[in-house]
């Protein structure tokens, strides 16, 4: 029997706010899933619902077969991880990480080889002695790591466990916490708002929205194929335009042009919302160079900024009203560089459009 | 990789076989406990007092407060109050203002050494201060009758509100230092850079930031004043204000009616002040927190001696009172045979080292009794915050604004009655201490753990630990500092209070303070000042022995 761990419609409100609503999820044994979604979504609630911290209003959650809505945190065994750290002040970095083989009474024979292992996991054994106050920031996350994984946890819960340190820092970490996933196989479940750390992270992500599931699925799948307009805003970058539906298959009107969309359109309603991600979109040398192109979906701007973004650059076209952004690679820019002012051709493939009902929320 | 999952088979590593105890069922005891000791040793009694007052033989009747108002004598007592308290008020927050000034915004030297001699007053009864003046001033006053031969009389409300003022300096100094110490810089530059001259920052920025400060002092001192007893008591003679009148309603002629009726109005500027005194420290603290300390440039040299002149003065003064008390303890007969003796420590007339010892262990039950029942009730209402914990909150906040006299009538009427066991035995003063003085240990507790963040209670839950090991790992160490130093506020305010057990001692229960009052009152000036000064000896004894056993972040004065 693996440990999967069973969410069914669970729900938590407080007052009249629902702060999480009717969230339904597996997490099998050995999985990293991560919980995404803008702040105030409800993903600590819902996490500390898994961590015992909070009881859900309705709904089961279920662990290795069991309903454990009402068990205590202490026998659930789920480290859990705070964006604060959480270490304790008055303890050593070594006192710290024996606490909960201490709250298991185990032998003290046993407890400073099993807290050195730790130590020694996250490289951090030389501060055995030191105090909390006299670490890093990064420090004493890690050590914060080893304390929830003294006790050999069967589900670890991370709370925006990086949010507070900086960018390097937090890049280091997030494969530190990736290898000590893999080497110990054990579940993680990982809270995030930053999309760059759940897409680098997980093996799935569930994007949240105001309470409710948006989106469940890998990385890939999450940004090649956004179930909806939200996902594809919040998971990477997307242009979006309003369309009316066309009397012709395969059409829609963005003002006063028709453009060509490989996607089935929805089944009803006049409005469409096409969102194309900034990658797919093309520069032209011309507007004439389309070579085998839709010619529909050409349209002409003018360049409002150019942002170089490390291995990409990103361009600002003013096309009618709406700006769209352009991503191109180095070598393609090279070969057609462009500058503030430029008149420029942008080509939106229709294979490249993601198509949602009506306007965007 | 060493860490494979499960690898140490017999360790029970989910602890699903172990018992817990549910928190709940701590919680909820605690909390109806908590409640029901509120509801018996406040809300009943002071519905006592309440109820006594309006009490007649055809239930229900204003009778009593029409005779209070209608009795000259009597009704004068309220005006006199309001005069003494006004005035004492006036002159302690301004003093304080210029002192807390000078210790937190000029360069004088001695700083450290003002500040702490300033804070002297608090480790003396409320009445040492008149004591002090009455040998100094009074009809055999060393300086009146002996240096000068003048025939002053300190006895009235000029001798009351001198020594209010000693005795309130150093309240008043607590917050308004903590209040000059926070400054918007923003202020102070943008006045600074507009040309303005010191003079005039001082009025118009420097005032004005501390106006919340300033009331919230005011407020308090009011409150502390009008509540006061023994300073009137030894110092007044005739001029009997509320607090002293409620004393000779209900010592004097026995007319409970009438000391219930006196309570009841003490009680109402008294809480009005307290609750002033709340809301202007919740405006003064939101204001000041999170503000920058001065960056202080060299003070002028004019200023620095006037503000170092002032500060000494006020300084010497405080001195005075203390080494008048002392020396008065070691001579034979003060104004008359200045012999050096050992004779009062002998307490042929009181039985004084008995006295002390019951007041010691008073207030070391107190102080610790006191202190463990704040972090409790602090951690219900903050960290657990139940259904109720607000109201919790006001029931313990309460009782800081009843009056001690009001207090100790109140447990009369409450249980000096067959079947209450702790009447008439240390436990009623420990009581009655306790909760005449919890809202500062309960706000105190709670500052404390407002600042120990939530997860790391979760933490330790997450890792296993049940509450016990929670608490004593985790949540107590974490309140050490304040839990030492709200066990000494306890015991200190237990070994200086005099109000609230004035009513409620037995002659085998009778406190060290309460002794010096009588004393006096005996003509025994002598023993009197002996036992001040074995008071103020024991408390800076055991702050010393506390600071010796924690070392220097040990504890910090509540209140500073
Ligand atoms: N104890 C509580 N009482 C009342 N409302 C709460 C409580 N905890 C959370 N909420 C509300 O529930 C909603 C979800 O909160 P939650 O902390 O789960 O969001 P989040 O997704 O973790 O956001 P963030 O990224 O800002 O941490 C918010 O609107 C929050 O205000
Ligand atoms: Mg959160």
């Amino acid at each position: 029997m693996s440990k999967d761990l069973i969410l069914d419609r669970v729900s938590k409100h407080f007052g009249s706010l629902w702060a999480v609503h009717e969230v339904s999820l597996e997490v099998r044994e050995g999985e990293f899933v991560c919980f995404l979604g803008p702040s105030g979504c409800g993903k600590t609630t819902l996490l500390r619902m898994v961590a015992g911290f909070e009881t859900p209003s309705a709904g089961r959650i279920l662990h290795d077969g069991r309903v454990i809505n009402d068990l205590i945190p202490q026998k659930r065994n789920f480290g859990f991880v705070f964006q604060s750290y959480a270490l304790f002040p008055n303890m050593t970095v070594f006192d710290n990480v024996a606490f909960g083989l201490r709250a298991r009474r185990i032998a003290r024979a046993r407890i400073a080889p099993r807290v050195d292992e730790l130590l020694d996991l996250v490289g951090l054994r030389h501060y055995r002695e030191r105090y909390p106050a006299q670490l890093s920031g990064g420090e004493q996350q890690r050590i914060a790591l080893a304390r929830a994984l003294a006790t050999n946890p069967s589900v670890l819960l991370l709370d925006e466990p990086l949010s507070a340190l900086d960018a390097k820092i937090r890049v280091y970490l997030r494969s530190e916490i990736k290898r000590l996933q893999r080497e110990l196989g054990i579940t993680m479940i990982y809270v995030t708002h930053d999309q760059e750390e759940a897409l680098s992270l997980a093996d799935r992500i569930v994007v949240m929205e105001r309470g409710r599931v948006q989106q469940m699925g890998s990385a890939a799948e999450i940004y090649r194929r956004p179930r909806s307009s939200f996902v594809a805003d919040f998971v990477g970058t997307s242009n979006f335009l309003d369309c009316r539906r066309d009397r012709a298959e395969g059409l829609v009107a963005f003002g006063d042009r028709l453009l060509r969309v490989a996607q089935p359109l929805p089944a009803d309603g006049e409005q469409v919302s096409l969102a194309i991600r900034p990658e797919a979109v093309e520069l032209l040398e011309t507007p004439s160079e389309l070579g085998g192109r839709e010619p529909r979906n050409v349209l002409e701007g003018e360049v409002e900024t150019v942002t170089l973004l490390g291995a990409v650059v990103r361009l600002a076209v003013l096309v009618g009203r709406e700006l769209m952004l352009v991503d191109l690679t180095q070598r393609e820019f090279d070969r057609r560089p462009a500058r503030p002012g430029d008149r420029v051709a942008l080509y939106l493939p229709p294979e490249g459009f993601m198509v949602y009902p009506g306007g965007r929320g | 990789m060493a860490l494979a999952r499960g690898r140490p088979a017999e360790i029970d590593w989910s602890l699903a076989h172990r018992r817990f105890v549910d928190e709940r069922y701590l919680l909820y005891p605690a909390m109806a406990g908590v409640f029901l000791l509120l509801v018996v040793f406040i809300l009943f009694p002071i519905l006592q007092v309440i109820q006594r007052s309006v009490a007649g033989p055809e239930g229900v009747t204003l009778a009593n407060y029409a005779r209070y108002f209608t009795h000259p004598r009597i009704a004068s007592t309220a005006w006199r109050s309001l005069w003494v308290s006004g005035l004492s008020t006036v002159l302690t927050v301004s003093l304080a203002f210029v002192f807390a000034y000078a210790l937190t915004r000029t360069t004088i030297p001695g700083r450290g050494l003002l500040h702490t001699l300033a804070l002297l007053p608090l480790v003396a009864p409320s009445l040492v201060q008149a004591l002090a003046l009455i040998f100094l001033f009074g009809r055999n006053g060393l300086i009146t009758a002996r240096l000068l031969g003048a025939d002053v009389n300190i006895y009235g409300w000029h001798g009351i509100v001198i020594s209010e003022v000693f005795y309130c300096f150093p309240h008043a100094l607590i917050i308004l230092y903590t209040t000059l110490s926070a400054v918007d810089t923003r202020l102070d530059e943008a006045a600074e850079s507009l040309g303005a001259s010191g003079w005039r920052t001082f009025w118009t920025v420097t005032v004005p930031s501390a106006k919340y400060g300033v009331m919230s002092a005011s407020f308090l001192i009011f409150n502390l004043v009008i509540t006061d007893f023994g300073n009137p008591k030894v110092i007044g003679g005739d001029y009997n204000v509320l607090a002293t009148e409620i004393y000779n309603q209900v010592s004097g002629q026995q007319n409970l009616a009438m000391g219930s009726t006196v309570s009841v109005i003490l009680m109402i500027p008294a809480v009005l002040a307290f609750i002033l005194q709340y809301y202007f420290s919740r405006r003064n603290y939101a204001l000041i927190s999170g503000q920058a300390r001065p960056f202080l440039r060299p003070t002028r040299r004019g200023a620095a001696r006037a503000f170092g002149a002032f500060c000494w003065l006020v300084c010497a003064m405080i001195l005075l009172v203390y080494a008048t008390i002392i020396t008065a303890s070691f001579i034979k007969l003060w104004g008359y045979d200045f012999t050096p003796t050992l004779r009062h420590y002998r307490f042929e007339a009181s039985d004084g080292w008995q006295v002390l010892w019951v007041s010691l262990k008073i207030s070391v039950i107190g102080g610790i009794v006191g202190a463990i029942f704040s972090l409790l009730v602090a951690y219900i209402v903050e960290k657990k915050q139940p259904p109720g914990a607000r109201l919790l909150y006001l029931r313990a906040v309460i009782p800081a604004a009843i009056p001690g006299m009001v207090l100790g009538l109140a447990y009369i009427f409450a249980f000096n009655r067959p079947g209450v066991v702790f009447y008439g035995t240390i436990w009623i003063l420990v009581i009655a201490n306790i909760v005449h003085y919890l809202a500062l240990g309960v706000l105190a507790g709670i500052a404390n753990m407002k600042q120990i963040d939530r997860s790391l209670e979760e933490a330790s839950v997450s890792l296993g630990a049940g509450v016990l090991m929670t608490f004593r790992r985790v949540l107590f160490p974490l309140s050490r500092v304040a839990f030492v130093s709200s066990a000494l506020y306890f015991f200190m305010t237990s070994m200086v209070t005099i109000s609230a057990v004035i009513f409620l001692y037995a002659p085998d229960t009778k406190t060290a303070a309460l002794s010096v009052l009588l004393l006096d009152d005996a003509g025994e000036a002598g023993e009197a000042a002996a036992m001040s000064t074995l008071i103020i000896a024991v408390i800076l004894a055991v702050f010393l022995l506390v600071r010796l056993l924690l070392g220097r972040q040990g504890f910090k004065l509540i209140r500073g």
